[in-house]
């Protein structure tokens, strides 16, 4: 056995890999998709996935989705690898999508830091990121066309709600401000926006201010230090597995604060509730995430008519562990834009594509909000209300049983006054 | 000794060489083979440091993460030409390297469990807040630097090369040879007289430095990035895996390691997604089960063999 | 506060030591360094929620079913991995890869057939409310974690100390080779260890749920590394030194969380480092040089 062949041996598992595609006309569309099946990120990718699924399944049912190009129904086939939540795996995979399948539509994981590893991929390739939630401005410049954000308002522009309202908590009786977020990209650039709007403001003083790291778990300690820093109002900004021990913590110790604003309160509210810690959300406030708020729809499933059909489905696949959240409404909501617009596209040339998903800048709204694009091809549109979540009422837009929602701000959106102190 | 590091370069490092240059030209997915390239020269780091002094460092991502952000700094802070910041993220991970020489005192899984302290406090200090105007923190790396494959592929390319002729030549050479005795019995070599504390720490920061040049290279490559992405451990269990079981201390072992598991975990990735965890882990037990001396035993179970059945 | 962060981090000390004392054995008297075994712990997180939330067991049956179930299963994994290491040249690190690809194993099992979805178990199933600390509180799920690890600890304590299994393995950690010769049976003493080692996780398991918040399939590389700078700080194959390791991980994680918060990842990694630099073979080691 020579060091050669052993070469040969191994190199050949390099070209195992995948068919070429017919060119024109196609059998079918062909949208290539990653996910993590495993690792930190795979809690929030698999439900995205999942939705994804749910929806290619229903419009190949439906005879496939109709492509203007040319001029009628193709099936969609998903090609979907698992990036085990490693970046420079995404990288390759991604590639994999590009050079080897030769997919029509590139959709990138969840998360920025999985589509960090996907955007010089695609540009060198020419090849449109159709980006799903992966947020961080520093995916979007002007001199790269090849990037469309289709959920998550740009991370930069997200926190304008709440620092907006901050200015008004002084009306309500709020003067000191807690502020605890975990140092990652997404919640971090929200504490920061808020630090701002705090600091700007002479009527309010920030007693606590704090940084944790992202793996952080468990919350004792911090709520207990939060709590002795006495302040009126506590804003919190976590990932789901932060705010379930966040919330575990308040529920042990049986700490109260008079106002309670959480990052995904309202985000993940399935989760909350399997995780036990659903009733400490009581009247705290979030951002009306779309997977609670009902947003007017032009096209496709309002909000409750998707959790209902995609929770069916679910539970026909027996799908462990995926439950109806922001992440399933994410995919869904990738699958709405691809349908759109493929429905107006010239061609399937990548720039072309892209022109066609700037069309529907201003004219889409779905369950996930107004779609609204920057010319940088970041997404300005969704910008969220903020609401309270009360017992539920008949004035009050209903989350389940026993809690219903109040929007508080915008002002113009308003549909109550926030309770303060709460309850 | 110069025939057999010859011999080395021309049956070893030119076919590879040759291999991964004409590969590009034939198949199209350039990002796997460049990734090829880093997992080769990090497999032949690490083989400098565990084959020549028996440090096993698991923490050996840090200096390929120093290596990426000394890189990206250089870039986008003092605005240097992206060739020479390659060569500055040699000359940081070099600098971690040099900071981290104490640990040589520790020895076995002490050493290898204190650098993987060191690269994980490098992280926590990198991707840190407060650092946010220096090092982009929890935001992450922009590059504006242009994208340039062809060049990150070639520059891999000449790493691998440099990194390979470095274990070539302390196979053959005195000064790697008695390295190489002290590893495998130290009181012998230390009545031979040689001094191994200055030794050990010559292959470390050879290690360190070729971690860091490649290190910037797939930043480079990245061009946009967060800290956990060019500090993530899964780098060192890799590297750490292909060497050992390619066979640590030779040449040709850690590339067939490479070539053949990340090989197998890519083919894996794209044939069978919805079990690719499952199925690379259980291929690398039953690697591990039935091939327990790694690669480079294999040829030579086969030549008993074969003595056996020819006699 | 500076005496209410001491106090949490002495009880987190403790876990701390519940965490990472398996392990800790199984180095001990094997010399594998078992990757597997924050998956183990993760395993066990996934029995507590099954056996709290769908059988509601109390907490003590929990603990001891934990261990039980474990330990029996650590006996044949023993056989079907470990003795086949033993015939490799370099057991210790080949253990490094042969346990990385079980810990993919598990955690892509789990992943497939339970998800990936965080999961946690209200702390009420544990009985008792928040229990009163230097003017502050503590939630009663700690404590009774925190009393636990001292009782396994104390038990890990009999058993090598106290017992002629304990001294036999005390022999194999000492010298494997003089142990064979002596006539112990290494294999069976070996197993044994690694049954108790993957008990001790199955039950640190148990309470990660309340420790940690919530828990995930993928939390295993997150526990190791825990439990590698444990061990470390209070010497690799001292089961004692252990405690002594998690305590010093304990104060320092939280007087940071305290004070410093965005720098809490940073210090148990440093004063692992100053620790070994200080005392290479960690707290509790001998003075043995190898080279």
């Amino acid at each position: 056995m020579t060091i050669g062949c052993w070469l040969r041996a191994a190199t050949c598992l390099l070209f195992m890999s995948t068919p070429a595609l017919a060119a024109d006309p196609p059998a079918e569309i062909t949208i290539g998709a990653l996910y993590a099946g495993s690792g930190q990120l795979a809690s929030a990718s698999v439900p995205l996935h999942a939705a994804l699924q749910w929806w290619a399944d229903g419009v190949n049912k439906a005879g496939g989705v109709f492509v203007k190009a040319f001029g009628k129904k193709l099936p969609v086939r998903l090609i979907s690898y698992d990036d085990q939540s490693s970046p420079s795996l995404a990288g390759n995979l991604t590639n994999q999508l590009i050079t080897r399948d030769k997919v029509d539509i590139l959709l990138s994981d969840s998360t920025s830091v999985m589509t960090a590893s996907a955007v010089p991929v695609a540009r060198d390739h020419k090849q449109l990121l159709w980006d799903v939630t992966g947020s961080s401005p520093n995916f979007f410049s002007a001199d790269n066309p090849y990037i469309v954000l289709l959920g998550l308002a740009a991370t930069d522009r997200y926190p304008k709600t709440i620092a907006d309202f901050v200015s008004q908590m002084p009306s309500l009786g709020i003067k000191s401000v807690a502020l605890l977020y975990t140092t990652a990209d997404y919640t971090a650039f929200q504490a920061s926006a808020v630090r701002k709007a705090v600091q700007a403001n002479p009527a309010l003083k920030l007693v606590f201010d704090r940084g944790v790291p992202a793996n952080t778990t468990d919350y004792t300690l911090l709520v207990n230090n939060v709590a002795a820093a006495r302040p009126d109002a506590v804003l919190e900004y976590g990932y789901p597995a932060n705010e379930i021990a966040f919330l575990h913590a308040m529920q042990d110790n049986g700490t109260k604060f008079n106002f309670l604003f959480t990052a995904y309160g309202l985000t993940e509210m399935a989760l909350m509730r399997t995780n036990g810690v659903a009733d400490q959300l009581a009247d705290t406030y979030a951002l009306a995430s779309p997977a609670i708020y009902s947003f007017k729809v032009n096209y496709g499933l309002d909000r409750a008519q998707f959790e209902v059909a995609f929770e069916a489905w679910v539970r026909s696949h027996k799908l462990p562990g995926v439950e109806f959240g922001y992440n399933a409404l994410a995919g869904y909501q990738a699958g709405l834009v691809i349908e759109r617009a493929l429905a107006v596209a010239d061609s399937l040339d990548q720039l072309a594509l892209r022109r066609a998903v700037f069309t529907l800048s201003g004219n889409l709204r779905t369950l996930a909000g107004p779609f609204l694009l920057a010319p940088d091809g970041s997404q300005s549109g969704e910008i969220l209300p903020l609401g309270q979540i009360v017992p539920r009422k008949a004035s009050t837009t209903a989350i389940d049983d026993t809690y219903g929602l109040n929007i508080v701000w915008p002002a113009e959106l308003a549909t109550a006054k926030p309770i303060y102190p709460a309850p | 000794m110069r025939s057999g590091f010859l011999r080395d370069m021309a049956l070893v490092v030119a076919p590879l060489l040759v291999l991964f240059a004409v590969l590009p030209s034939v198949y199209d997915n350039g990002l796997l083979l460049l990734n090829f390239v880093v997992f080769l020269v990090l497999a032949q780091g690490l083989n400098l440091s565990y084959g020549f002094s028996g440090y096993l460092p698991f923490g050996y991502v840090g200096f390929f993460g120093a290596g990426a952000y000394g890189f990206a700094m250089l870039v986008t802070l003092a605005a240097v030409p992206p060739v020479l910041a390659v060569a500055g993220g040699g000359a940081a991970a070099l600098l971690v390297g040099l900071l981290l020489a104490p640990l040589l005192r520790l020895q076995g899984a002490y050493f290898g469990l204190a650098s993987l302290a060191a690269s994980e406090a490098l992280l926590h200090l990198i991707a840190n807040p407060n650092l946010q105007d220096v090092t982009g923190g929890p935001y992450g790396v922009k590059l504006t630097i242009p994208y340039a494959p062809r060049l990150t592929y070639g520059l891999a390319l000449g790493i691998l090369t440099f990194t390979m002729a470095l274990v070539a030549w302390l196979r053959h050479s005195r000064f790697g040879l008695q390295l190489k005795a002290a590893r495998d019995n130290p009181i012998a070599a230390s009545m031979a007289g040689i001094d191994i504390v200055r030794g050990r720490l010559a292959v470390w920061l050879a290690s360190a430095l070729v971690a860091g040049l490649i290190g910037a290279v797939f930043a480079w490559q990245a061009s946009t990035f967060f800290p956990e992405a060019v500090f993530d451990i899964g780098f060192s269990i890799f590297a750490i895996v292909f060497t050992l079981f390619g066979g640590a201390g030779t040449l040709a072992g850690p590339v067939l390691g490479v070539l053949l598991l990340y090989g197998l975990y890519n083919a894996i990735g794209v044939s069978a997604p919805q079990y690719f965890q499952l199925t690379y882990g259980l291929l690398i037990m039953a690697l591990v089960l039935f091939f327990p001396d790694g690669l480079a035993a294999i040829p030579r179970a086969w030549a008993r063999r074969g003595r056996l059945a020819d006699g | 506060m500076l005496a209410y962060a001491l106090a949490t981090g002495i009880i987190f000390g403790l876990y701390f030591a519940l965490v990472g004392v398996g392990m800790n054995l199984v180095f001990g008297v094997m010399r594998i360094v078992n990757l597997a075994h924050g998956d183990f712990i993760m395993l066990g997180a996934l029995g507590a929620f099954w056996l709290f939330r769908g059988l509601g067991l109390p907490p003590s049956a929990v603990v001891a079913i934990s261990f039980a179930v474990f330990f029996l299963l650590g006996l044949p994994l023993y056989y079907l991995l470990v003795p086949r290491l033993f015939r490799a040249a370099e057991p210790e690190m080949l253990s490094l890869i042969l346990f990385f690809g079980l810990s993919q194993v598990i955690e892509a099992a789990v992943a497939m057939l339970f998800g990936n979805a965080e999961r946690s178990i209200p702390s009420r199933l544990l009985g008792g409310g928040p229990v009163p600390l230097l003017g502050q509180t503590v939630p009663f799920a700690w404590a009774y974690a925190a009393g636990i690890s001292l009782l396994m600890l104390a038990g890990v304590y009999l058993y090598l100390y106290q017992s002629r299994i304990g001294r036999q393995t005390r022999a194999i950690m000492a010298q494997r080779e003089e142990a064979l010769a002596i006539g112990v049976d290494i294999h069976r003493i070996c197993a044994i260890a690694f049954g108790v080692g993957a008990g001790l996780a199955a039950v640190a398991g148990v309470f990660a749920p309340f420790m940690l918040g919530s828990f995930t399939p993928s939390i295993g590389i997150p526990l190791d590394l825990t439990s590698f700078a444990v061990i470390v700080i209070g010497s690799l194959g001292n089961p004692l030194g252990t405690l002594l390791g998690g305590m010093i991980f304990g104060v320092s994680l939280m007087l940071m969380r305290t004070y410093l918060s965005s720098f809490a990842d940073l210090l148990p990694n440093l004063v692992l480092i100053g620790v070994l630099l200080v005392r290479p073979t960690g707290l509790l080691g001998r003075a043995v040089r190898h080279a």
